[in-house]
């Protein structure tokens, strides 16, 4: 594997981490907002000490569904597992020669 | 949800797999060739006046030879051969998987289509582990000639791997570790005022990887001193370090002489005093059973009798004293191996020592060789104690007032050893000397030693000293006062047997730092003629494909360096610029 390689694994890799930190955190994280979307909403938080067009702005901001339900989180988590998987079934099963045990010689290094 | 975070887990550890199948224990073998001083590898051997020696050309076959071991301290097994056909100038291929926390010894042979072995080298205490992978060179010289060590054939100057050229120092000592590595220790150097430096500097020579790296420094700078390798072992018996320890003793300092003995540990990269014996130089010192004896040396008015062991606990003292005080003397091991009804082995170590001088030799009038005097010329010394031995053709012939005696310090010798009884005298013990120099008459300055000698013992091996011994000369156009020599492997059951012999730069007893000449470097055969029981040898210089055993392009200060075997039988010999190697003809000198 080369270095390219390895960097985009361990990108992959560092993005999955998150991800799943992300899902196990965010409903109990401290200061967090409880939500509930309906024709007539409500939250809890700090808002006494926002304006009404503050007060807006946060709403939009939470208003938006979790990302990790999202069609694209999907998507991205779908493709990487499945190239993920690919990737290792490929090291598993190759049979190409190997790289090593090789012994090498050149007469023409003139 | 479940489902999805054990996916990405799984995921994860794919991957996290995969990165780790960067390091997967392979190996890869590089075969180093030598600088071609003839022509060109690119030409077709078409061309009358080719010499393939120095290339892997089409026709050729590459073997190879794995061994193995569990412990340093043991001997390597031989696990397999390869033979790989040479299809063309350049080539590769695959060879079979290694076995984990093993140490390796890989042996390469390359023989053109005329069967002629032409190639040889080799690399050894690699451990291997399947979680690494690993790159090494092997360096292949030339069988029975010499070559320079090159890094790389197109970049001449690539072994600036080892000193530049006013920076070599004359009179020091080399060794060669249990991972093959080279130990150079110590020397002096001449400045152009005619000054001389003593240095306390040690190398590491590489020749897996081609480099020179600095080694601990020496408590005191000397010349003149010994080198050689102590196995020394810990409280199991295990080999410890693996690389072994180097004693270095004694030596020239730049006030007077050194009465030490130091231990330098490659693997702590330090120098350890031990104890302290009389001040001398031009000892001479030798690996027996993986103990170190020394024997002799020289101040500027006397020689020493004593033979000081080092044992393999690191400690010196003295084993046993010679009858004749004597340096620059020969000092071969002529020990014996009995087997008892249950097997075991025991070694019985004897040495053999002969001819030298009873003082430092500054120049030709200093008239202190050995053998004018009635003073033993040789001698074998073991356990039980030390005896002169009768040599016949060590003599003295007085014609009037004029004596004439057969004297000899200052060269190389080596001893060789016949496998097959049809072949040559493999019962017999047989040490080829060269080079040196001699008192031709009492009244006669020193001189250039012009023969090649073979001092020969028959008889039962086992008991040395009950051995008839006689000395045999052959004229030669070798010529050099301080040489070093070491036996190369030989070809399996074959007539000739073969040494290296380093004859340095200098062309003269007294040593400055304009007396010098071209590098002189000499492989030398040791020829047995006639049939079982009844045969006949001879030594002389083997004809180099080099110029006249001449390197032209290395001349510089004067030099006399040492020269080493490794355990493939491959001498290194070191010049004013360049290591120059002598490649046996087999994998190992036994």
């Amino acid at each position: 594997m080369n270095y390219g390689m390895k960097i985009v694994a361990m990108v992959v890799l560092t993005a999955f981490s998150f991800a799943l930190f992300a899902q196990d955190k965010s409903p109990s994280a401290p200061g967090g907002v409880n939500l509930k979307v309906g024709e007539n909403f409500y939250f809890e938080g700090k808002t006494d000490a926002k304006d009404d067009d503050q007060k807006e702005a946060t709403m939009a901001e939470i208003k938006r569904v979790p990302f990790y339900e999202t069609t694209w989180f999907i998507a991205t988590v779908s493709i990487l597992v499945i190239a993920g998987a690919g990737t290792g079934i490929y090291f598993l099963t190759k049979t190409e020669p190997p790289q090593g045990n090789i012994l090498v010689w050149n007469s023409e290094n003139k | 949800m479940k489902i999805a975070r054990a996916a990405v887990l799984l995921c994860a550890l794919f991957l996290a797999w995969s990165c780790g199948q960067q390091d997967t224990g392979n190996f890869k073998i590089t075969l180093k060739l030598p600088e071609n001083l003839i022509n060109d590898c690119k030409k077709d051997s078409k061309y009358e006046d080719f010499v393939d020696d120095f290339c892997i050309v089409n026709g050729d076959s590459v073997e190879l030879s794995i061994f193995s071991t569990d412990d340093l301290s043991r001997p390597y097994v031989f696990d397999e051969t390869r033979v790989l056909p040479v299809g063309g100038l350049t080539g590769s291929s695959d060879f079979s998987s290694l076995r984990s926390n093993r140490y390796y010894r890989f042996f390469v042979k390359v023989t053109n289509t005329q069967e002629k072995v032409k190639l040889t080298g080799g690399a050894e205490g690699i451990l291997y582990e399947d979680t690494k992978n690993y790159e090494i060179n092997i360096f292949l010289g030339l069988t029975g000639d010499f070559v320079r060590v090159v890094s790389e054939q197109s970049d001449k100057t690539s072994l600036s791997t080892y000193f530049t050229e006013d920076d070599v120092p004359s009179g020091a000592r080399a060794v060669v570790l249990k991972d093959g590595r080279i130990v150079l220790a110590g020397g002096s150097i001449w400045r152009d005022s005619g000054s001389e430096s003593y240095l306390t500097r040690t190398n590491y020579i590489d020749m897996a990887k081609l480099t020179v790296t600095d080694g601990p420094s020496l408590r005191m700078g000397v010349k003149d001193h010994v080198a050689a390798l102590l196995e020394t072992t810990d409280a199991k018996g295990a080999l410890s370090p693996k690389t072994g320890k180097v004693v270095i003793a004694f030596g020239k300092t730049q006030d007077g002489y050194n009465d030490k003995i130091y231990l330098l540990d490659p693997e702590k990269n330090t120098v350890e005093q031990k104890v302290s014996f009389t001040n001398r130089a031009h000892a001479r010192a030798l690996t027996i059973g993986g103990e170190v004896y020394i024997s002799g040396g020289c101040d500027s008015g006397s020689a020493s009798r004593d033979i000081i062991k080092v044992d393999k606990k690191g400690s010196a003292s003295s084993w046993k004293l010679m009858e004749q005080g004597r340096c620059l003397h020969g000092m071969i091991d002529v020990s014996w191996v009995t087997t008892d009804d249950e097997g075991v082995e025991t070694l019985h170590p004897a040495i053999l020592v002969f001819g030298g001088a009873k003082k430092y030799i500054n120049t030709d009038q200093d008239k202190e060789l050995i053998g004018y005097n009635d003073e033993a010329f040789a001698e074998i010394i073991d356990d039980l104690g030390t005896q002169k031995i009768t040599v016949a053709g060590v003599e003295c012939v007085t014609t009037g007032a004029q004596t004439s005696c057969t004297s000899l310090a200052g060269f190389g010798a080596a001893r060789v050893k016949w496998d097959d009884p049809n072949k040559g005298p493999n019962e017999d013990i047989v040490v080829a000397a060269s080079g040196g120099f001699t008192q031709t008459a009492n009244d006669q300055p020193l001189s250039f030693s012009i023969a090649n000698y073979i001092l020969r013992g028959t008889g039962d091996l086992t008991n040395p000293k009950g051995m008839t011994w006689a000395l045999s000369s052959s004229g030669t156009a070798i010529r050099c006062a301080y040489a070093t020599m070491v036996p190369i492997s030989s070809p399996d059951s074959f007539t000739v047997q073969y040494t290296a012999l380093n004859c340095g730069t200098g062309k003269s007893i007294e040593r400055n730092h304009d007396a010098r000449n071209e590098q002189y470097i000499y492989s030398l055969e040791v020829r047995a003629a006639g049939t079982p029981g009844d045969f006949g040898l001879s030594a002389s210089a083997r004809a180099s494909v080099n110029d006249g055993s001449i390197d032209n392009s290395n001349s510089g200060y004067f030099l006399d360096g040492p020269t080493v075997v490794n355990d493939f039988g491959q001498a290194f010999l070191f010049g004013t610029r360049y290591i120059y190697v002598i490649s046996g003809f087999s994998d190992s000198l036994d």
